[in-house]
């Protein structure tokens, strides 16, 4: 539906990161018990906003 | 107060000449010559002064000389050396791209915004880094 897409563009963005370090990411995803990549990422930014006292899970 | 000889003047002179004119050209991005800068002078400056002073900044390796006219801010030279070398390393690299939740990027953006200390360059050096330290932290 139009509707739903414009909501997953709305809320998604694209962010450039080098196919080398994805490659790893991708070899720790199952190994780690994550579903897929994008999952691994997120827990790793949250983690170091976290680390630097900025995250704030009610903004997700 | 002890009076300044003639000949100590004159170095005075040259000295905040130099200093004045390395102030002027050296984030001048576009190519000057003699003519140039005597024109640009506030003050009557002959043009065998100017070349004097260009001459000592070449030797110090301040400047340097494009052709028998031309000259160029050896720091505006090496910051096109720098970008271009920048850009062709990046050529190299092949980059994939993630769609991310924009609150996680609006919280990253904040966290540059605030502490910039931390010396994250934009968005992408900040999430490179927390994949880097997951990725050793889980191998631990």
């Amino acid at each position: 539906m139009p509707r739903t897409i414009a909501k997953t563009e709305a809320e998604y963005a694209p962010v450039k990161i080098p196919k080398s370090l994805l490659d790893e990411v991708d070899k720790a995803v199952g190994k780690f018990g994550y579903r897929s990549r994008t999952e691994f990422v997120k827990d790793a930014i949250r983690s170091l906003l976290r680390e630097y006292g900025m995250y704030k899970s009610e903004e997700e | 107060m002890r009076e300044v000889s003639g000949m100590e003047a004159c170095l005075l002179f040259e000295d905040r000449l130099k200093e004045q004119l390395l102030e002027f050209i050296e984030d001048r991005e576009e190519p000057f010559d003699v003519e140039f800068l005597v024109k640009r002078c506030l003050q009557p400056v002959s043009d065998i002064k100017i070349r004097d002073v260009l001459c000592e900044l070449i030797e110090e390796g301040k400047i340097i000389m494009l052709d028998d006219r031309c000259y160029l801010s050896t720091q505006v030279l090496m910051k096109r050396w720098l970008k271009q070398k920048i850009k062709n390393l990046e050529g190299n690299i092949i980059f994939d791209h993630l769609e991310l939740p924009r609150s996680l990027i609006r919280q990253i953006t904040r966290l540059l915004k605030e502490r910039p200390e931390l010396g994250y360059v934009d968005i992408e050096d900040f999430v490179r880094d927390a994949i880097r330290r997951s990725l050793s932290h889980q191998r631990r």
